[in-house]
């Protein structure tokens, strides 16, 4: 009989947990994986949707239950916020934030773990890009991800790949909407290149799911599944044998004398506890509810970097309506994206920086508006019509740094119903992140003449992505980072951390196919030591 | 309540018994048909639910003091003219303000003020699929999770959409208008618009001198 529950138990059943479990459990190894929310299954959450007041927010479908608070539970954050007025939304449920994620699936280029060395900024990743591409294309592979052949991901015109893939993206790009096909004539006037944006919203049957059919609700939760997310994971590893256990919220952590981990604990929603142990540890609950154990433990320490750097994104919408059709809202969410402002020479003083052309449906917001502004009748009706049929909106998801200011910690004035406390968060716009408005303008100035538009929102309020970065960064060394090249904590040698909260820096895209790479990398790295 | 509905009634009265929309009209007086007939003339649909109806009527009655009453005064401004159009396009003061708040639950599906960054709010569901927003596009853009056909109908071009003059291959994510890309400097008209220091392009053309190119 052996001395552990598991060879390894994994706090979080996201997307990055269960690909960690997915690893472990390939290797036969045992695991337990403890997810502090419920499961909710994707047609109840489809459903949910549907009869949502709150259909414009991204956590409102999912459980808001009051022992395991999300970031939209109303006191769970206390925000402290500078330039900007919005913060992260997670999840705490079976499949984790990823089941509200957009699929967007680009990779890190070179240049983005090396800001230091290429551009004098912030820091060095300890692994380079070289090191992980082959967990990039054992991510994609395992989740379905589109794309096209020879793309230049840098926007730079290269007219190669780049950055380098050893293996082909798995599926081919997903249709072209016309709104793309039309607007991509009408700003290539001013130089701009629309390039098709890589997603895990499947273009082709892959792995048992359905190819997409645009019901672009990829924000909330894809109805049929051709939208990857944690819970499709979830299923994999429970067919393997790990034994996933929902309700079960981890709270304590205990530690020997030279740092290892020697047990965790959790509580279920009726206060019952429950000790657990392992040969090893790995949480894996998003960058929030991560740092926020190791708070709650005072694990981590030497550093003094758990919660800090924390990094969101930051981004401006730039909503304008062309002189013509274009009809955005049909297909998916985001088909296309403009990488020109990625990798710039001047990185060194103006973000990295994305422009998604957004697609998702407008009509709701428009009649909104128009209601606001007394009109009925036929008179509502055609501004209905004509705003849908023309309005766009390019989102400009720009690169932030890593700053100690900028964090979470524990929000002692919150309590859940099982006594745990809450988080507070620091955000601060930078000086770094302001310096891109005059360029943000330039481009925007050209977007409107391009299509002969109107000006619907100038672009000038901050807000951020559902990107968490940062908060237990990795590094070389114990004096400024959490965690090690490899996401083993460097003050307990069985702990590792495996959420997007270990990327030293942040990059211009969305982090979540690294962060899935990083755990295929931990998990068999983990496998190989138990 | 009952004040309300008793005002209600009374003026049931003094509607004509034929009005121009459908021929259902009232026909046991109660505030559900009423409510109902003139949901169909502010939304310009005849489709609309009863389940659908009767919620949002439910909902506006907790939420408004006095809704049956200002319902059956819309009701009878309404029931004295010709068209749909014309009895909107003159509503002013109580009648304006009573069909806007009818026209929110039905266009949007909800009343209240949804939070999109946190899960406390007063807003609350009214419908989803009688939601008018959407088919007030014809439909060209689907309510989410309608899809109208299978993977990649979002290529087509969108009905009344003339799209003769695209290039060959633009469909496909293969084609690239150019060869190479150069990012433009901006126009500085276009410029001072895109920033907000002027309401027009018009406006920044005339403040600036020769302005943009057309």
């Amino acid at each position: 009989m052996s001395d552990f529950d598991a060879d390894v138990i994994v706090v979080g059943s996201g997307s990055l947990g269960s690909m960690v479990a997915l690893q472990l459990a390939r290797a036969g190894k045992s695991v337990i994986v403890l997810e502090a929310g419920p499961e909710t299954t994707d047609w109840k959450v489809t459903d949910n949707f549907r009869n949502s007041a709150r259909q414009n927010n991204f956590n409102a479908p999912f459980p808001d239950v009051p022992y395991a608070p999300n970031s939209f539970s109303p006191g769970y954050i206390s925000p402290h916020l500078e330039g900007i007025d919005v913060f992260p939304g997670t999840l705490r449920t079976v499949g984790g934030t990823s089941r509200h994620w957009t699929a967007a699936t680009w990779r890190l280029l070179p240049e983005d773990m090396t800001l230091k060395s290429s551009f004098g900024l912030a820091v060095d990743w300890p692994i380079t890009y070289d090191e992980l591409e082959p967990y990039y294309c054992d991510a994609e592979y395992e989740i379905g991800v589109n794309g096209i052949a020879d793309f230049d991901e840098s926007g730079q015109g290269l007219g190669y790949t780049y950055p380098p893939r050893s293996r082909p993206f798995p599926l081919p790009a997903e249709a072209k909407p016309y709104a793309i096909q039309r607007l991509q004539q009408q700003i290539a006037t001013k130089g701009y290149r629309v390039d098709v944006a890589p997603s895990s919203r499947i273009s082709k049957p892959y792995d048992g799911r359905p190819a997409c059919i645009g019901n672009n609700m990829c924000n909330w939760n894809c109805p049929i599944g051709a939208k990857h997310s944690g819970y499709h994971v979830v299923e994999k590893i429970r067919k393997l044998g790990v034994d996933l256990r929902s309700n079960a919220v981890v709270h304590k952590i205990e530690t020997a004398a030279d740092g290892k981990v020697t047990a965790l604990h959790y509580l279920t929603p009726n206060r019952a506890t429950k000790r657990l142990t392992a040969k090893v540890y790995v949480l894996a609950g998003h960058g929030f509810e991560t740092p926020k154990l190791m708070l709650m433990n005072n694990l981590g320490e030497r550093s003094g970097m758990v919660g800090r750097n924390l990094m969101v994104h930051p981004t401006i919408d730039m909503t304008l309506l062309s002189s013509e059709p274009l009809w955005a809202g049909r297909g998916q969410n985001i088909h296309g994206a403009i990488m020109q402002r990625r990798n710039q020479p001047d990185r060194t003083r103006i973000p990295s920086t994305r422009y998604d052309l957004l697609n998702n449906p407008p009509t709701v917001g428009i009649a909104d508006t128009a209601l606001s502004e007394r009109k009925i009748g036929t008179a509502l009706d055609d501004e209905i019509y004509d705003r849908s049929a023309r309005i766009f909106t390019f989102e400009a998801l720009t690169e932030d740094l890593p700053d100690k200011a900028n964090g979470i910690s524990l929000n002692t004035n919150f309590k859940d119903s099982l006594g745990l406390p809450g988080l507070r968060l620091d955000y601060r716009i930078s000086d770094y992140t302001k310096a891109n408005l005059p360029r943000l303008m330039d481009d925007f100035a050209n977007f409107l003449q391009a299509t002969q538009g109107t000006r619907v929102s100038p672009p000038t309020t901050w807000i951020c992505q559902q990107h968490i970065m940062g908060t237990v960064r990795m590094g070389n060394q114990a004096e400024d980072a959490v965690v090690d090249r490899d996401l083993r904590c460097f003050d307990h040698q069985n702990l590792f951390l495996v959420t997007t909260g270990v990327m030293p820096t942040a990059g211009g895209v969305n982090p979540t196919l690294t962060g899935m790479a990083l755990a295929i990398r931990a998990g068999q790295h983990i496998a190989k030591e138990v | 309540m009952s004040m309300d509905r008793r005002s209600f009634l009374i003026s049931l009265a003094l509607i004509p018994p034929a009005v121009y929309w459908s021929t259902s009209v009232l026909a046991d007086g109660s505030v559900s048909d009423a409510f109902m007939q003139v949901s169909r003339i502010i939304t310009g649909a005849d489709n609309l639910t009863p389940g659908a109806a009767a919620r949002i009527e439910g909902l506006l009655s907790e939420r408004h003091p006095g809704f049956a009453a200002h319902l059956a005064t819309l009701y009878t401004a309404l029931a004295a003219s010709p068209s749909r159009e014309a009895g909107l396009s003159v509503l002013t003061g109580n009648d304006l303000d009573t069909a806007l708040i009818i026209a929110k639950p039905w266009y949007l599906g909800y009343v209240g003020t949804p939070s999109g960054r946190i899960l406390k709010d007063d807003a609350e569901f009214a419908t989803f699929l009688d939601m008018q927003a959407y088919a007030k596009t014809d439909s060209i853009i689907p309510a989410q999770s309608y899809p109208p056909g299978p993977a990649g109908w979002w290529q087509d071009t969108p009905r009344g959409v003339d799209a003769s003059d695209l290039p060959e291959g633009a469909t496909t994510w293969a084609y690239q208008p150019l060869k190479t890309y150069t990012i433009a400097a901006p126009d500085p008209a276009w410029r001072a618009y895109a920033a907000g220091h002027f309401d027009s392009i018009e406006a920044a053309r005339a403040s600036l001198g020769k302005g943009a190119e057309q």
